[in-house]
């Protein structure tokens, strides 16, 4: 008893300071919703800047982002391109972490020397001979068509080392006498990795799905430079749109960050224990 | 329905022997149960009639089947695994199911998998599981849940890999005589693997000792207890295990009957060993020494109460024996030196250079 | 078992395998050897003009070159302000995350919330903050977009924030590794907080630190949306990074230089990723 006066002076004192840092890390997100509600005129002219919306205030920022700002195609486009990207990574991953983990064939470490020396070559580095192939099969042109930019956004990306090697891990983690067991079952190879490779993994599936997602969505420099005509803007780059030069839409763009945001953030919310555990595969254990 | 025989099949991985130049018949309906020190190789040996490992050298038969280059989907074998190796995201009723379900030859209609699974959870008091995961169960129940997919496909022969080893005491006891019982019920081939000489004694039809990858001695576990073929045998089964000491065989008539010497005293032969070597090794069971006898001499270390009955430990020479000694008998006390009674027809001797027993 | 069976099995693993590298090839490997060649030959400014072998002197021209340095110092720079700190900050607010308190969960929420914003949002974010005529903090002269090291510590800033979450979350992650037991023992031994921080904690989440090192450092070498929503490559070109620099060298005449700078920028991840490689393999050998 005589310990909890000063126990509870303690606890108090680490959430004055937990609220503070949290007063701070969310602060620019308040300055960007306060933005967004902010008439773009008062906000350009406002002599001495504020931290509350300037009025009046325009509470229809965000669905005016759809309307005026034309939100919506570049929701649906990013929202095709990440599911495109999303499916097709984990079904190639899944594929090659199961050769990797449970086959036996010809040049087996070649091939993933190969395949883990492709994380020393981003997209940020072959950026420009990307583009260049792209360009020359015609799926990168000012006047690429739907198809064309949905398959310019989502090809480089169908397969990916980081998940490969994500998955095999897990898959290693399968007790071997499941293996056999499996085996005497009756369960063929591709049976095995339906019904009981891929079950079992199914935390780490799920926590590289999320990364692949957080990351599809997320992609700035690949569009940017794949996607010619601002018809097939992914949301990222839609961003881009809202300038200072049309006072009108200026608090659109800073609505259309925070819907930008808004679909990773719900993910976070709901599955936080896998995406962490996918973020931190590799930091810790 | 189905035999297993091993015909001089050898497995190798690298430079390592686990199974070496073994031959071995499993009758059909036969409970036969491979037993040896760990890394001897048993387990080696069952997952080869499996299919999981391929056979090195020699044929492997299933009934009149040679199967060395059957796949192991195909040779109608159950296993059971020591860590059960259950999935562990499927329901007790899916996995019971699996092998079912999975199978690659005719599988049964949904109705008559249900009612497979139903019958077998039943023989092993399932029933109120079926709908639980694995990791909501105890280890007694998940060894069940694996036991009865073994049994759900009515295979021709049950492999198990030391099925009781994660079990504790008290529920190993119960589920010998389970097991036991299924075979009796199920009326097919166990081949079944162990370093437990009480869990090979209390539930073979015939016991295999393996030691090194090679096969010591196969037969009924009384005849094994009775007459071991060598020195390894002896000494490994049996509980204590049989006391040993080294001697010369005494057959100058000068020097008066029969006996074996030994740096302890003198064991007495009824009739003359078949043999015309000079050095033996001597082997009594426990049960076969008798306190205040006077053909040997030994040292009390301590005395063992099991209730039922006491085992005496001495030093007899080099060696620890034991003397096991009926409850009622007065008990001798620690430091004293007592005298040992032989029974000379229940002495073993074996070559001590080829370790084999002397007839 | 058996020949057919192993022929079956290098079947299925080659048809598993087939998709990834078909991507890695044409992707990876194939622009990889195009950048070489791109570093290799000048093509002609006319359309199907045809190229003229310039040679390994060109493409060290170009890395020799005032362009390439200059977009190597800034990518430095950029590194200098986002990687420390973003560590000291994931570590701060980590040790203040991990302990417990009713209610925590919602704290470690918030810190690693950031994790939900991709770098264009979090450069429209610090718009509201640093940008010259909107911002609130316009008139802060170390965050000011009109002189060079003040704007690119603003996108740098961004980035710190941006990369919070991540930075929180794999701290937190490590700091949960560390025994409780230990810091007890720790205390029990004299050890005050401090010296318990930096004499236990600290090398048990060294592994931890490290890969976040690396991780923020290959995020500084992909820096882009940063440098393009907040200060435009300006003033005078002083923000323009490495990468910035190389979007700008699509045209066919600036192939040449492209291609070079971007085999250099190749050769600096290469660097980083030996750097990792060697640090891994001391903690698989000298770890636990
Ligand atoms: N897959 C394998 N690779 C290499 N050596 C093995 C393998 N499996 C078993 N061995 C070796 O073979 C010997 C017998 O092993 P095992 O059959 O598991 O023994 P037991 O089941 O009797 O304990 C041991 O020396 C073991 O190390
Ligand atoms: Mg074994």
């Amino acid at each position: 008893m005589a310990t909890d006066a000063p126990r509870r002076g303690a606890a108090i004192g680490w959430y004055v300071l937990l609220s503070a840092l949290s007063l701070i890390v969310l602060f620019p997100v308040w300055m960007t919703i306060a933005r967004a509600l902010s008439d773009g005129s008062a906000t350009l002219f406002a002599r001495t800047p504020s931290v509350l919306p300037y009025s009046p205030i325009q509470w229809d920022a965000f669905s005016r982002a759809f309307t005026e700002g034309g939100l919506g195609r570049p929701l649906l486009v990013s929202g095709l391109v990440t599911l495109i990207i999303v499916a097709a990574q984990t079904a190639t991953a899944v594929g090659a972490a199961y050769a990797f983990a449970f086959l036996e064939f010809p040049f087996k470490r070649i091939v993933m020397v190969l395949c883990a020396a492709t994380l020393l070559l981003p997209i940020e580095v072959t950026l420009i001979a990307n583009i260049q192939t792209l360009q020359e099969v015609g799926l990168v042109s000012p006047s690429q068509g739907f198809g064309e930019a949905i398959g310019a956004l989502t090809l480089p990306f169908l397969a990916q080392a980081f998940g490969i090697f994500l998955i095999r891990q897990g898959f290693l983690g399968i007790p071997k006498d499941l293996r056999d067991a499996a085996q005497l079952d009756g369960y063929s190879d591709l049976g095995f990795l339906r019904r009981v490779a891929v079950p079992v993994t199914r935390p780490v599936i799920g926590s590289f799905v999320l990364i692949a997602f957080l990351s599809a969505y997320n992609q700035y420099v690949w569009p940017r430079f794949s996607v010619k005509t601002n018809r097939w803007d992914t949301v990222q780059l839609a961003l881009r749109r809202f300038g200072l030069d049309n006072p009108d839409q200026l608090n659109l763009g800073f609505a259309a960050a925070i819907i930008a945001a808004l679909p990773v953030l719900v993910l976070l919310l709901v599955f936080q224990k896998q995406l962490i555990r996918g973020l931190t595969a590799g930091a810790v254990k | 329905m189905s035999s297993v025989s091993f015909d001089h099949v050898t497995k190798r991985f690298g430079d390592t022997t686990a199974v070496d130049d073994l031959t071995l018949e499993v009758a059909d309906r036969e409970f036969m149960v491979l037993l040896g020190p760990s890394g001897c190789g048993k387990t080696t040996a069952l997952r080869m009639i499996a299919g999981l490992e391929s056979v090195t050298e020699g044929e492997l038969r299933i009934g009149e089947r040679r199967v060395n280059d059957v796949d192991a989907r195909d040779r109608d074998i159950s296993m059971v695994f020591q860590s059960y190796a259950l999935y562990p995201h499927m329901t007790v009723r899916k996995n019971i199911e699996s092998p079912l379900v999975a199978t690659r030859h005719a599988r049964p209609a949904a109705a008559e998998r249900a009612a497979r699974v139903r019958e077998a959870a039943d023989v092993l008091d399932l029933a109120p599981y079926l709908d639980r995961k694995p990791g909501e169960l105890s280890g007694g129940q998940r060894q069940r849940v694996a036991l009865a997919r073994a049994i759900v496909r009515r295979p021709q022969v049950f492999l198990m890999d030391e099925p009781l080893s994660n079990l504790d005491a008290k529920l190993r006891t119960q589920t010998r005589l389970e097991l036991v019982e299924l075979w009796r019920r199920l009326e097919a081939t166990f081949i079944y693997v162990t370093h437990d000489q009480v869990e090979a004694m209390t539930m073979a039809s015939r016991i295999a000792v393996i030691a090194d990858g090679r096969l010591q001695q196969v037969g009924p576990p009384q005849a094994v207890y009775d007459r071991p073929a060598n020195l390894f045998v002896a000494g490994f089964i049996g509980s204590p295990p049989m006391n040993m000491i080294a001697g010369e065989v005494d057959r100058s008539p000068l020097a008066g009957p029969l006996r074996v010497r030994t740096a302890i005293g003198n064991i007495p032969l009824p009739t003359p060993p078949t043999t015309n070597l000079h050095s033996v090794v001597a082997g009594i069971r426990p049960e076969h020494l008798r306190l205040g006898g006077s053909d040997l001499s030994v040292e009390v270390l301590n005395v063992e109460q099991l209730g039922h009955e006491r085992h005496v430990i001495c030093r007899a020479g080099d060696a620890r024996w034991v003397v096991r000694q009926a409850a009622h008998e007065p008990a001798p006390a620690v430091g004293e030196r007592v005298g040992l009674g032989v029974d000379g027809a229940s002495l073993h001797l074996f070559d001590p250079t080829s370790t084999e027993r002397i007839a | 078992m058996g020949k057919r069976r192993n022929v079956r099995q290098w079947a299925l693993a080659y048809a598993l395998l087939l998709p990834s590298l078909v991507v890695f090839a044409v992707f990876a490997y194939l622009p990889l050897y195009r950048l070489v060649h791109f570093s290799l030959y000048q093509q002609s400014s006319r359309l199907g003009g045809g190229e003229r072998y310039v040679g390994f002197g060109a493409v060290w021209d170009v890395l020799s070159g005032e362009r390439f340095l200059q977009g190597t110092w800034i990518t430095i720079k950029f590194l200098i302000f986002t990687v420390p700190a973003g560590i000291a900050l994931g570590v701060l607010l980590a040790m203040a995350a991990h302990r417990r308190l009713k209610g925590i969960k919602i704290f470690q929420t918030i810190f690693s919330s950031t994790v939900a914003s991709s770098v264009a949002v979090s450069s429209v974010v610090f718009l509201t903050l640093v940008n010259e005529q909107i911002g609130l903090l316009r008139n802060v002269s170390w965050l000011s977009l009109k002189s060079p090291n003040s704007a690119l510590f603003a996108a740098a800033l961004s980035s710190v924030w941006q990369n919070l979450g991540l930075t929180f979350v794999i701290v937190l992650a490590a700091l949960q590794t560390v025994p409780e037991e230990l810091l007890e023992a720790a205390h029990l031994d004299g050890y005050g907080a401090v010296r318990r921080f930096f004499r236990v904690v600290v090398p048990l989440i060294s592994p931890a630190l490290f890969f976040l090192a690396i991780v923020l450092v290959v995020y500084g070498f992909q820096a882009y949306a940063q440098i393009e929503l907040i200060t435009g490559g300006g003033p005078l070109r002083s923000t323009e990074t490495l990468l910035y620099r190389i979007t700008k060298l699509q045209k066919n005449t600036d192939l040449q230089v492209g291609a070079s700078m971007s085999l250099g920028l190749f050769g600096l991840t290469f660097l980083v990723a030996l750097v990792q490689f060697r640090l891994l393999e001391r903690r698989v050998t000298y770890g636990n």
